[in-house]
């Protein structure tokens, strides 16, 4: 049997049941060894720049959330191997374990190991539970990677689903039609209160599930987690300096959020950006891709615009940045982070930043 | 540490792959519930599970009840013809049956079956210790109650899956869906979580054994097990000889089975305590769990 080769990049096609599928953030495709250890760099960066002692890293918990896990190296093992009668698919003795396995081999991580697999809020699940772990003393540090790559499985599913825009996500745009695929990597290393000279805080959150519908959540529930972030965090809506919305461009999505939000904020909002036009959806990624971009923002006094955005859709209630905004006392207060993930399952994190550099 | 969770209910069900059955539709047909048409082997397994748990009590989660399904292997069966169709045949996956989405859509499907609102939905692995990470988890949260459980499933054929487990190949393999409700409001549990612990060695280890001894005070452990013959064999060096082994009847290998010795204990109503102890197959370190069915552990 011939096999389709394996694109090098992923190109519009029109093969079989496969519609347009959007490569705006999937291109350039490195081999899947680039992409593990480019995580562990990731890993490896983020837990030097925590500065942990030995004793520390000695006991650090490691807190994935992933999506696709390692669909990408079953993919790729499929295709090298398949026609072997002992191919054996996804060949994996720990399951979905084994991706935290490896990581924490490599990075002689010794503390307890979770991986995570709420869909798209699993790496912001991760943070929220990597946070309660640090702070019940049971751990001194918790490495959070949220991490998702580009497979044929994942894009494909996405594309029955009828979710992916042909062009670009435009979130909160009356244009909208979908989102955009992205992948990705980000380690935040997540330290006790009493770790002198730390900039940001992860103040609370929540992560409250929507057992309604597994594909559509409300303009209620996300106001509810919203105030129950909000609540956990002892903030208020008008401590709030600024929002940054899951805003994944899909039509429904979107302007359940964006009504939520307004519920808890009203027409007086703060800055609202989506970063999905950015940088595609990076799925189980995007808890700890986004938090650690924001951040990178932030620190340097930027929010950034909701990239993809041209006219705000009046049935969202919001009206998101159409450009980056200077933030003053060099971006000082607190942000509210929202995650949604198929299943109903909604999170929001409540994020401070503080001058102490 | 030193914990005190009270533990409403406990369910547990494992069978063989070898006996030719398929049970897990007709359990859940005999429940009174028609399985979901999307639904696959791991929201059959946690659904049959969850339900069958909270049947054993009289009472029913309330609102802010939380959910964390364990998981090995969970979609694993769905996700191989998935990806051979995506690969092979250039075919696109059924809408909500590829693994970025199902993940969670199995507590999805619980809760939403028990109007349960309010709470947390997560799912969960560490491989052989995804039931321990689990319960690690809604510890998190103690003033909730929580919905615990672990499913594995075991996809065809099941020799290759023996293969995928590093087992030998004619391993007799088990599916199971093991399930607590842990509730912190329960007056009169029939069990309880009374203490967990991570031990990177044996004097820890031993250390742990001894601290679950005093604080049990009159009520000394009277049950110990572990997960492997050779785990049995090291905790037996730093338990006192009195404590009997508790080896629950085994249909045949899975992963789960921290929660087959757990939760067969609470099921078959033991009297006394039980120290179960299983070293990380990555770490090496110990995770010692110990439950009690002891009215009150704070004598």
């Amino acid at each position: 049997m011939n096999h389709p080769p394996r694109p090098d990049k992923i190109e519009i096609v029109e093969v079989g049941y496969t519609r347009h599928v959007p490569h705006h953030f999937i291109s350039s495709r490195k081999s899947d060894h680039c992409r593990y250890e480019l995580s562990l760099e990731v890993a490896r960066s983020a837990l030097s720049q925590a500065k942990l002692s030995e004793k520390q890293k000695n006991k650090c918990a490691l807190l994935i959330g992933s999506s696709g896990s390692t669909l990408i190296d079953a993919e790729s093992a499929w295709l090298e191997r398949h026609q072997n009668q002992h191919f054996i698919p996804l060949n994996n003795p720990q399951g979905h374990g084994e991706l935290a396995d490896k990581i924490a081999a490599k990075l002689n991580l010794f503390g307890p190991r979770y991986y995570f697999g709420t869909a798209c809020s699993s790496s912001s699940n991760a943070l929220y539970y990597g946070a309660k772990l640090v702070a019940s003393g049971r751990v001194p540090a918790a490495l959070v990677l949220g991490m998702d790559w580009y497979n044929n499985l994942t894009v494909r599913g996405f594309d029955s689903l009828l979710l992916l825009d042909p062009e670009c996500a435009k979130p909160f745009d009356v244009d909208r039609k979908g989102l955009t695929l992205g992948e990705g990597v980000a380690a935040l290393v997540i330290l006790p209160e009493s770790s002198d000279n730390l900039n940001w805080r992860l103040l609370g959150g929540a992560s409250v599930a929507d057992h309604q519908s597994p594909t559509q959540t409300t303009a209620e529930q996300i106001a509810y987690v919203i105030d129950q972030a909000l609540t956990n965090s002892d903030v208020t809506s008008k401590q709030i300096t600024a929002v940054k919305a899951h805003g994944t461009a899909t039509p429904n999505n979107d302007s359940a959020e964006g009504q939520g939000i307004s519920q808890v904020f009203g027409t007086q909002h703060p800055p609202i950006s989506s970063l999905k036009g950015a940088f595609g959806h990076t799925l189980g990624a995007c808890g700890a891709v986004e938090a650690a971009a924001l951040m990178a923002c932030v620190d340097r006094g930027v929010w950034p615009k909701c990239k993809g955005l041209e006219n705000s859709d009046p049935e969202c209630l919001i009206k998101p940045c159409l450009e980056s905004v200077s933030l003053p006392s060099g971006g000082a207060g607190k942000y509210l982070l929202n995650f949604f993930g198929f299943g109903g399952n909604n999170s929001a994190l409540v994020m401070e930043r503080r001058n102490v550099d | 540490m030193w914990i005190d969770v009270p533990i409403r209910s406990v369910w547990g069900h494992e069978w063989s792959t070898v006996e030719g059955v398929d049970p897990v539709e007709d359990i859940i047909k005999s429940m009174g519930f028609a399985p979901s048409r999307r639904s696959n082997r791991l929201m059959q397994l946690a659904f049959v599970g969850a339900h069958s748990c909270i049947a054993q009590s009289d009472g029913h989660p309330r609102d802010g009840t939380g959910l964390v399904l364990g998981s090995s292997h969970g979609n694993l069966a769905d996700t191989v013809r998935l990806v051979d169709d995506a690969i092979e045949r250039l075919m696109p996956p059924m809408p909500f049956s590829f693994i970025n989405v199902t993940s969670n859509l199995a507590g999805f499907h619980v809760a939403n079956s028990l109007s349960i609102q309010g709470g947390p939905n997560i799912m969960v692995s560490r491989g052989q210790g995804s039931f321990s990470a689990a319960i690690e988890l809604a510890l998190l949260e103690p003033e909730r109650p929580w919905l615990i459980g672990i499913c594995d499933e075991v996809p065809n054929p099941p020799e290759a899956h023996a293969q995928r487990l590093q087992l030998p190949h004619a391993t007799r393999l088990a599916e199971a869906t093991y399930w607590i409700w842990t509730d912190p409001d329960c007056v009169s549990p029939p069990g309880r979580l009374i203490y967990i612990r991570t031990c990177s060695n044996n004097d820890e280890l031993q250390d742990a054994c001894n601290e679950v001894s005093r604080k049990l005070h009159n009520h000394s452990p009277t049950w110990a097990a572990a997960r492997t013959e050779a785990d049995y064999s090291e905790l037996q060096t730093v338990l006192p000889a009195s404590l009997k082994r508790w080896q629950p009847t085994a249909a045949g290998y899975h992963p789960c089975i921290s929660a087959r010795v757990l939760c067969g204990f609470l099921a078959q109503k033991k009297e006394g305590s039980l120290i179960y102890a299983e070293r990380d197959h990555l770490t090496k370190q110990w995770q010692v769990i110990a439950i009690s069915t002891y009215p009150s552990t704070t004598h």
